[in-house]
C-alpha cells in the first residue's frame, strides 16, 4: 500500500462513519496520529455539512456548477483547430484526424476515456471539467443542426469514441501511442 | 430474495467492502425499475422533506449506471443534476464568495475532482467514487480538505476575526471550555447551540479551530507520558503555544457565542 493509498483508505474510512461524533475523532486520531490534523480538518467540515443538513431542508434553486467562461471556449478552440491542431497531433503522435474528430464533435462525451480529456484539457490549458462542457454543448449544437437540416437527421453521427478511435486506421505506433493516452488516469 | 443493487467494490480494512447506507440501497431498489423520467422527476426535487425526494447518493449510483449505456441521453441528464448538487453542497463549503479569486479556484478544483473521478468510473470502475454513494454531501466536503492540501493555503472563512484582541486572556479557560461543550447545553438546546458553535469554530483560525476540536474529543494539550497522544505532539507545536491558541480560540468564542454562553452557563 503506497503513502497515498493509506491516506485515502483512513479518510475514505472517516467520512463512511455513520456517527460523527467527538469520540469518533478522537479514536482516528489515536490510530493515526500522523493524521491528527487532516482528520480534524475533516471532522470540522463534516461537523458543519451535517448540522446544514438538519436546519437546511429546501435545496436553493439551481445554478451552473461552474462558468464556462469565453476564455476557456477560446482556449479550446484554438488547441483543437489550425496551428493548434497540428501541434496537438503530433505532441500526441496521431494523426490530425483524430482532432479534428473531436473539434467536429464527432465523438459522444460520455464515452472519452479520462486520459483523452485530461490531456486535451493540458494542452488548452483548461480543466476536464472545461473540456467536458465544451464537448456537451458542441454535440448537443451538432445534434440540433441534424435535425434542422432538409435531410432525415443522422444521429450516428455522433459516434462511441471506440468506434470513432476503429474508424481512423491507426498505424501500430499510432495505436500504441493512443493506448498511452487513453490509459494515463488523470491523477493529479 | 437476492439484491439487484450490485454492491461497492471499495475493500474495508477489515475485510470485506462498504456497503451502502440501508435507506439508500432501499431507495435504489425501489427506484430501480421506475420509468427514466420518473425518476428525473424525483431527482429534481429540491425539498428534503417531500416523500419522494431522492437524495444525491441515488442519484451518483443512477449516473454511474450510465457507463454502460450505448448514448449519453440519460448520462447527460443526471450529470446535470449531480454537479448541480454537488455545486449546492461545496457553495457553503467555499462560503459563497464567487468574488474571492482563492474560493473561486477551490470551488472549480473540487468540481474539477469528482469529474476525474467520475470519467474515470466510465472507464474502470473507481472504487473511491464510492464515498459518494455513501456520504454524498460529506464526501464533497473531503474533496475541500484534499484541495487545500494540494493548494497548500486556506481560503478566508467568511466572517473574519478582524477585531482587535483588547480583552484579557480568560484565566480559567479550561472551565470557560466546559461552559462552551455543546454537551454541558440542556438537552433541547444542543442542536441550535451546536449550529451557533461550530458557526463560531468555523471562523477561527485553522491552527485554533483544530486545538478546540481536539479538546472537545478529550485530547490533552500536553502529556508527561511520551506514549500518550497530546496536542501539542499531534500538532508539532510546543505545550505553550496550544495553550494560547486555545486561550485565544475561547476569548473569541465566547465574545461570538455572547450572552448565550454567559447565560447557559
Amino acid at each position: 500500500m503506497t503513502p497515498d493509498s493509506r491516506v485515502e483508505d483512513v479518510f475514505f474510512a472517516f467520512t463512511a462513519e455513520p456517527d460523527m461524533a467527538p469520540e469518533t475523532l478522537r479514536t482516528y486520531i489515536l490510530r493515526y496520529p500522523d493524521l491528527a490534523e487532516a482528520l480534524t480538518d475533516l471532522y470540522h467540515e463534516f461537523a458543519t455539512v451535517d448540522l446544514d443538513l438538519m436546519v437546511v431542508e429546501t435545496a436553493p434553486a439551481a445554478e451552473p456548477a461552474f462558468e464556462q467562461t469565453a476564455d476557456h471556449i477560446e482556449r479550446i478552440e484554438a488547441a483543437l483547430s489550425g496551428d493548434g491542431l497540428r501541434a496537438l497531433a503530433r505532441a500526441l503522435r496521431l494523426p490530425r484526424d483524430f482532432v479534428a474528430g473531436f473539434r467536429d464533435a464527432q465523438v459522444r462525451p460520455g464515452s472519452i476515456p479520462l486520459g483523452v480529456l485530461k490531456r486535451l484539457g493540458d494542452f488548452a490549458g483548461v480543466g476536464v471539467l472545461h473540456m467536458l462542457a465544451y464537448f456537451r454543448h458542441a454535440a448537443g449544437i451538432r445534434r440540433a443542426l441534424a435535425f434542422k437540416s432538409d435531410h432525415k437527421p443522422k444521429p450516428s453521427e455522433i459516434m462511441d469514441y471506440s468506434d470513432f478511435v476503429r474508424n481512423l486506421g491507426l498505424t501500430s505506433e499510432e495505436a500504441f501511442a493512443l493506448a498511452e493516452l487513453e490509459h494515463s488516469d488523470g491523477s493529479d | 430474495m437476492a439484491n439487484r443493487i450490485p454492491p461497492l467494490m471499495k475493500q474495508l480494512p477489515e475485510g470485506g467492502t462498504y456497503a451502502r447506507p440501508v435507506r439508500i440501497e432501499s431507495l435504489i431498489d425501489a427506484c430501480d425499475n421506475l420509468p427514466f423520467e420518473t425518476l428525473i422527476d424525483r431527482a429534481r426535487l429540491k425539498d428534503r422533506r417531500n416523500p419522494n425526494y431522492l437524495p444525491s447518493e441515488v442519484l451518483v449510483f443512477f449516473l454511474r449506471v450510465t457507463r454502460t449505456d450505448n448514448s449519453d441521453r440519460r448520462f447527460a441528464i443526471l450529470y446535470d443534476l449531480v454537479m448541480n448538487r454537488l455545486t449546492r453542497s461545496l457553495r457553503s463549503a467555499v462560503q459563497g464568495n464567487t468574488e474571492n479569486a482563492r474560493q473561486s479556484e477551490l470551488h472549480e478544483r473540487m468540481i474539477e475532482r469528482f469529474v476525474i473521478l467520475l470519467m474515470k468510473d466510465r472507464g474502470a470502475y473507481c472504487e473511491a467514487l464510492d464515498i459518494f454513494e455513501i456520504a454524498f454531501d460529506r464526501a464533497a466536503r473531503s474533496l475541500k480538505v484534499d484541495m487545500l492540501r494540494v493548494m497548500g493555503r486556506r481560503v478566508p472563512p467568511a466572517i473574519s476575526l478582524t477585531e482587535q484582541e483588547t480583552g484579557e486572556v480568560r484565566q480559567d479557560a479550561e472551565a470557560a471550555l466546559i461552559d462552551l461543550n455543546p454537551m454541558s447545553k440542556p438537552i433541547e438546546l444542543q442542536v441550535t447551540y451546536r449550529i451557533q458553535l461550530r458557526r463560531a469554530i468555523d471562523s477561527l483560525p485553522d491552527n485554533e479551530r483544530r486545538v478546540i476540536d481536539m479538546i472537545f474529543a478529550g485530547i490533552p494539550a500536553q502529556s508527561d507520558d511520551t506514549g500518550k497522544a497530546s496536542i501539542a505532539q499531534l500538532l508539532h507545536c510546543d505545550p505553550k503555544t496550544v495553550r494560547n491558541r486555545r486561550d485565544s480560540a475561547v476569548k473569541k468564542l465566547i465574545r461570538m457565542l455572547g450572552g448565550e454562553t454567559q447565560d447557559d452557563a
